[in-house]
């Protein structure tokens, strides 16, 4: 393999147009190279995590809920907090696919292949949690809409069911496309690759051949799916949001959520983006097809993401003083000087405070202050759901029913165990499929 | 007459207790709650309660003095005197006995009893300005150095204010003439040493583990020849006797009881015995037929129903008797004098010690479990003890100004000495407790710690000069409560006449509402509880955990803070705990407009169209999103499936569903009672009537403060209290229309106390 | 057949090229192109030749029986047995709305892809079997009649 030299991109677009479709071609397939021994090791660390949550999950299931550490009146802890974590996640995914193709931007196709998997594992991800969380999880088909024995169906107005709605929705959108997306892409694998593999990328291509034919197609459903992906990214983590918002205790019940959420998953989705690409771009040297302007462009949306979540937050206190409702008011003062108030103040430190240093541009254009900063956001972001559904109900209503609450073991293994089934699929996914979306990236050919 | 009297408090308009924890352990607390009750219910009842530390009862009098330990015999000197000299009293005590009494001027009661001269003369003219006042001492008020003469100068003050013989009678008196005192025990421990004694049955009796001389009691038994011990749990005693005869279970045999002189009940069994038991009864006849070389052929319920027929006269009586389950006996109305001279003497003898100083610890009965002696039973440690809320585990609750001196909070631990045995336990800090004053529970002390006044054989339960050390650990006990603090303004239960005002104003407003009015074609079933009758005394709790099959979790769980109860009572303290203390009794409260029901994926909790939250336990999945929504947090998780004990299955009522792990459940309103009561209204072709459907938590109640029934039926109590001007709902502006509504704890204002 | 096969290296010589082709006469159904990428210009341009794509309908329907069945489902399931909870009204429409939105996008979403692959007629099974190269090269191919 030819090493070549650090150039620019500029200097990849210094290239006749064919020269650079072939050049693209064979930069980011890099990534697609038989795997050096880190990443058999990166494999081995993401599958013992994947299987430290299985076997916690099993021993829950054998002996019961209570091996978690919710209790009375904290009846939702970490696994929910995970559940809404990893939808957030997901949402970037979508936003950068979807949202940012009907904006036309050009950045975009650098990390849409990559954020579009990072969704489908993310939504993989999330979907385990509403199952780990039921206390009798070997019924969990009752909350899918069909009549039971006794002609009875779900209760559409719980917003436990819009999630399942929303959640299933979202996969299958999110599924498709990627997949679509992935079409011509898998064409070229198909020429590339020999044996095994090229026959199952022939399958998968489904004997795509590139033409106008096809592509009138590929473009209108493209253009029609991102149309349906943008609302729908929009009101998945609206519903997800509801779970709290329809709930009546302080802390839960504000018309704030929807947009607060969804601004939160793109901040957060966004972190995780440079947390896993990042890295990537190192290892498989594409210094020349990611440039540091990409990233820029990237950081940009991180920065406004992160000014909507602190507006949010001070919106939330402000409106919880002004109100002079009791509970509201005891709510928001114990997040600040209460139990948890490492966890919320940190929070706000890794929320609030630490994106706004991307003002400066010479941070933003720092990829490992990028990447360093992506790690606080995540755990910032993670620690935002764990504050919005403990401390709430930690301190609702009852002065009697105040209570506490700290995650068991069986539940730190899950969370871990996420993160592992989330990055074992990912891994797998980077050796099987391009990272990037070769056939966008060619189309800067001219 | 050696026993103890009825007081009839019930009728009484005044009553002064003296350390008496008339609703906790004194003598028979059913018994005293319920005439509470019935004397509130007459209105213009009046209660003051002397106490030197912080119980459930000075809570719940009306008002509550604290005085010094000790100092008691001060005050009622003083009260007899005032009364005699300003010839206020009904009979004038005899000159002699007079002498006796110092004559303690208010001043110098005042500053001997830490009480105020405008509280000493409040209690005066309390007294003597009531139509029927009463005075009763007890707990540690006669448990101290100076509990004989407490004990004498109460006779003395109930006789000169005529209650003997009328209100204090002694004709259906408690029937403790048979009981014997620790120094009639010390007595036979005398005899055991001295070789006088062959054979000791010991029946359902614990000396061994309950006597302050136990341990010397249990190797004095070691002197006698055969010691036989029948019990039907293990203890200290069945430990060193050298025969165990395994006693049936109260449900496995035949009895009777006299829980009053002029009352007999009877006890029936409700299975054959389930192991190789005998009834003592059995056991007695047995050996006695053994003994005389006959074969033991009369059985202990045929010989219990030839003495029942003796008693009561006929075998129709004998069968009305079986069928009620109590019979009256004839009582036999004694007149009582006045033998001054006994009197006059006891006093001269008797030596007023002066009240201690310093620092003191009160060892109190726990309305629990008593001395310990039901704390093998697995509900009694589930339940919470109602001032702190802590289930499982020793504490020492120790007033907040001693814990700020000592730099310790709750769950921090320090260590004691009571009698050179040392102790170390965590504190809780209990508001109303004043100065140096601490409490710790007889239950979580061995009882040989204790010693006894060698002349009445009362356990002192004072414990002088006792210093509290911190050790610096802190030791982990299940504190219920999250917090026992209401906070100003908290919108939960208006305290305040100005609370209630602003709250009233809204009730018969209709509120606004966007949503369509519920239907209730017959029933609409509500509660309504009386904060005031309330006492705290949980005897819902534990009524509603048998009856409905809920699990008891065991102290890890409660650590984790996942108790099982339906229904609780919540202690809550104002800034001034004198004033402002009070309990709630929190249900699931069966809003109309629940928000637990709408968020539930499964429909596994829905509204029914009797005004019931229903809970469908075999749809539930476990989501936990209606515990979460319940703004009183009143549902309860299966965390773990519930294990049920060897033989504890059988005590399941059938009528209830058993949940599994992971299922959510909480208060029906005992659905399976209302469905039996309407399946008998079925038959009998008509409508259920008010009174017949009565929840387990109602029909415990000793107070009658729970009461249910049909909130459509205009003449129904139900109806007629929750329209009162006393009720109100709990967190009323949620807008969830709860069906359970409060009566209002009476404010009694200084003046008027 | 006779078969005429041009390639080029970039968009412009292959757009002037395959106007060329186009305006002197040749059927549209005779000529195929192929692409490496996706272009907006092209598109445009090539749709004046190659009918449109007529998928958007297959979204349309799919969304419109997603909305309609939404409702549908609601609806009926809460009229069939008449639950109540919270006291809210039985047919209560901004919960109904979030699944008929939801199953809005999820049938059009379902619609559109099976509209894919019916237009575009795919799985191509004698394609996947021999798979035809898709290169980096734009190019028209022109089968009979204009070869």
């Amino acid at each position: 393999m030819k090493k070549h030299d650090s150039a620019t991109s500029a200097s990849l677009h210094e290239l006749p147009p064919k020269a650079f479709r072939e050049r693209v071609e064979v930069e980011i397939l890099e990534s697609m190279r038989k795997p050096r021994p880190i990443y058999y090791i990166g494999l081995a660390i993401t599958v013992t995590m994947l299987i430290i949550g299985a076997v916690a999950w099993a021993i829950q299931i054998r002996r019961g809920m209570g091996m978690a550490g919710i209790n009375n009146p904290v009846g939702w802890g970490a696994y929910i907090t995970d559940f809404v974590f990893w939808v957030g996640i997901a949402h970037s995914g979508t936003l950068i696919s979807a949202i940012l193709y009907l904006f036309r931007s050009r950045f975009r196709s650098r990390f849409n292949r990559s954020a579009e998997a990072m969704t489908v594992f993310a939504v993989l991800t999330a979907g385990l949690f509403p199952l780990i969380h039921l206390g009798r999880v070997w019924f969990f088909y009752w909350l899918f809409p069909y009549p039971t024995q006794r002609y009875l169906w779900v209760n559409f107005r719980s917003p436990l069911v819009w999630d399942v709605f929303a959640v299933s929705t979202y996969l299958t959108v999110s599924v498709i496309f990627f997949y679509v997306g992935l079409i011509p892409d898998l064409a070229i694998m198909r020429r590339i690759k020999k044996g095994i593999p090229q026959k199952l990328y022939s399958i998968f291509s489904l004997g795509w051949t590139g033409s106008f034919r096809e592509w009138k197609h590929y473009n209108q459903i493209y253009k029609y799916l991102a149309a349906l992906a943008t609302p729908l990214v929009l009101s998945v983590h609206s519903v997800v949001s509801w779970d709290f918002a329809m709930g009546i205790i302080p802390g839960w019940h504000t018309t704030i959520f929807a947009p607060y959420f969804v601004a939160g998953a793109i901040f957060s989705g966004m972190a995780m983006v440079f947390t896993l690409t990042i890295p990537m771009r190192k290892m498989f040297r594409w210094e020349n097809v990611i440039t540091v302007d990409h990233y820029e462009k990237a950081a940009k949306l991180l920065l406004f993401t992160a000014m909507i979540v602190t507006y949010a937050y001070v919106v939330e206190f402000g409106l919880a003083m002004y109100s002079h409702n009791v509970f509201e008011k005891e709510q928001f003062i114990f997040r600040a000087i209460g139990d948890y108030k490492f966890t919320y103040w940190l929070m706000i430190f890794c929320n609030a405070v630490l994106p706004w240093t991307l003002f400066i541009k010479k941070l933003r254009r720092n990829l490992w202050y990028l990447w360093v900063l992506s790690f606080f956001v995540n755990i910032g972001m993670w620690l935002e759901r764990f504050n919005i559904v403990v401390i709430s109900l930690a301190h609702d209503f009852d002065p009697y029913a105040f209570g506490h609450y700290v995650p068991s073991a069986t539940e730190i293994a899950i969370t871990v165990g996420s993160f592992g089934w989330f990055l074992t699929w990912f891994l797998l996914f980077v050796k099987t499929l391009p990272a990037i979306a070769i056939t966008e990236v060619k189309e800067e050919a001219e | 007459m050696d026993d103890i009297p009825q007081y009839d408090v019930e009728a009484a308009d005044v009553l002064i207790t003296f350390g008496a924890d008339i609703l906790e352990t004194f003598v028979s607390p059913v018994n005293f709650i319920k005439q509470i009750t019935h004397a509130k219910e007459k209105g213009h009842f009046r209660w003051y309660h002397l106490e030197p530390h912080a119980s459930l009862t000075g809570f719940k009098a009306n008002k509550r003095f604290t005085i010094k330990t000790g100092s008691e015999p001060y005050v009622l000197s003083f009260l007899i005197h005032h009364l005699t000299a300003n010839n206020l009293v009904r009979n004038r005590l005899p000159q002699n006995i007079l002498d006796q009494i110092p004559d303690v001027s208010a001043n110098q009661a005042a500053e001997k009893s830490g009480l105020s001269v405008k509280a000493l003369n409040k209690l005066a003219t309390a007294l003597s300005g009531a139509k029927r006042p009463m005075v009763i001492s007890g707990g540690v008020s006669l448990g101290n150095a100076n509990g004989l003469l407490t004990a004498s100068l109460t006779a003395l003050l109930q006789w000169t204010l005529g209650l003997i013989g009328e209100s204090i009678r002694f004709d259906a008196s408690e029937g403790f003439d048979g009981v014997g005192s620790e120094n009639d025990m010390a007595e036979l421990r005398n005899q055991l040493n001295n070789g006088v004694v062959g054979v000791v049955f010991l029946a359902r009796t614990n000396p061994v583990g309950q006597l302050t001389d136990g341990e010397l009691f249990g190797k004095a038994l070691g002197k006698a020849d055969l010691v036989v011990a029948i019990s039907d749990l293990p203890n200290e005693t069945t430990a060193v006797a050298d025969i165990v005869l395994p006693l049936s279970h109260a449900l496995e045999s035949w009895g009777d009881a006299q829980p009053r002189k002029n009352i007999l009940n009877v006890i029936q069994p409700t299975l054959e015995p389930l192991y190789d038991t005998r009834s003592e009864g059995d056991i007695l006849l047995t050996l006695i037929a053994l003994m005389r070389g006959q074969q033991p052929n009369l059985t202990y319920q045929e010989w219990l129903f030839a003495r029942w027929k003796e008693l009561l006269g006929s075998d129709a009586a004998v069968d009305e008797f079986l069928k009620k389950g109590y019979a009256l006996l004839p009582a036999q109305r004694e007149t009582l004098r006045l033998n001054a001279a006994a009197a006059a003497s006891l006093l001269k003898k008797a030596s007023l010690n002066a009240p201690a100083g310093g620092s003191v610890l009160f060892a109190v009965p726990s309305l629990r479990m008593y001395d310990g002696r039901s704390k093998q039973l697995p509900l009694t440690p589930e339940l919470p003890d109602p001032l702190t809320t802590i289930t499982y585990g020793s504490w020492i609750s120790v007033s907040d100004e001693w814990a700020q001196e000592l730099g310790v909070k709750d769950k921090d631990e320090v260590s004691f000495s009571i009698n050179n045995q040392q102790f170390k336990f965590p504190v809780k800090v209990q508001p109303g407790l004043n100065g140096h004053v601490a409490t710790v529970h007889m239950d979580q002390i061995p009882a040989n710690v204790l010693s006894r006044d060698a002349a009445t054989g009362e356990v002192l339960a004072v414990i002088n000069n006792v210093k509290l050390e911190k050790t610096g650990a802190q030791v982990k006990i299940p504190i219920l409560a999250g917090s026992m603090e209401e906070g100003e303004k908290r919108e939960i239960f208006p305290e305040t006449y100005e609370d209630l005002e602003k709250e009233l104003s809204h009730h018969n407003e209709v509120r606004a509402t966007l949503y369509p009015e519920h239907h209730h074609p017959e029933y609409r079933w509500g509660m309504v509880i009386d904060l005031e009758k309330c006492v705290g005394c949980s005897a819902c709790v534990a009524a509603c955990y048998i009856e409905n099959n809920v699990p008891m979790v065991g102290e890890e769980e409660h650590l984790k803070g996942r108790e099982m109860s339906w229904i609780r009572i919540e202690p809550f303290y104002g800034e001034n705990p004198d004033k402002e203390m009070h309990f709630t009794v929190m249900l699931c409260q069966q809003c109309e407009n629940a928000p637990c029901e709408s968020v539930c994926p499964v429909f596994a909790t829905m509204h029914n169209d009797e005004g019931l939250n229903v809970m469908v336990y075999n749809r539930c999945v476990g989501t936990r999103y209606c515990h979460n929504n319940c703004p009183y947090k009143v549902r309860r998780f299966n965390w773990f499936p519930p294990q049920w004990p060897e033989t504890m299955e059988r005590m399941l009522n059938p009528d209830v569903y058993v949940r599994n792990g992971g299922v959510m459940e909480k208060c029906t309103f005992c659905y399976h009672r209302i469905r039996a009561a309407r399946d008998v209204a079925k038959d009998e072709k008509r409508k259920i009537r008010d009174g017949e459907v009565v929840p387990a938590c109602a029909q415990t109640c000793p107070a009658e403060a729970i009461t249910f029934g049909n909130l459509l039926d205009e003449q129904a109590r139900v109806t007629q209290l929750a329209h009162s001007d006393r009720s109100f709902r709990a967190l009323e502006s949620m807008g969830v229309e709860p069906g359970v509504y409060y009566l209002r704890k009476e404010e009694i204002k200084d003046e008027e106390a | 057949m006779k078969k005429k096969v041009l390639t080029f290296d970039n968009k412009e010589d292959f757009l002037k090229e395959f106007k060329k082709i186009m305006e002197s006469g040749v059927p549209p159904q005779n000529v195929n192109v192929k692409l490496p990428n996706p272009d907006h210009e092209l598109d445009h341009e090539l749709e004046k030749y190659f009918k449109p794509s007529k998928l958007k309908f297959f979204t349309l329907g799919g969304g419109l029986t997603g909305c309609i069945s939404g409702f549908a489902l609601t609806i009926g399931t809460v009229l069939a047995w008449p639950l109540i909870t919270s006291g809210k009204p039985l047919i209560s429409i901004p919960p109904f709305i979030v699944i008929a939105f939801e199953l809005t996008i999820l049938f059009g979403a379902l619609a559109s892809l099976t509209g894919f692959f019916l237009l575009g007629r795919f799985p191509k099974i004698s394609k996947i079997i021999e798979p035809e190269e898709f290169g980096n090269e734009f190019v028209i191919e022109i089968e009979g009649e204009g070869a």
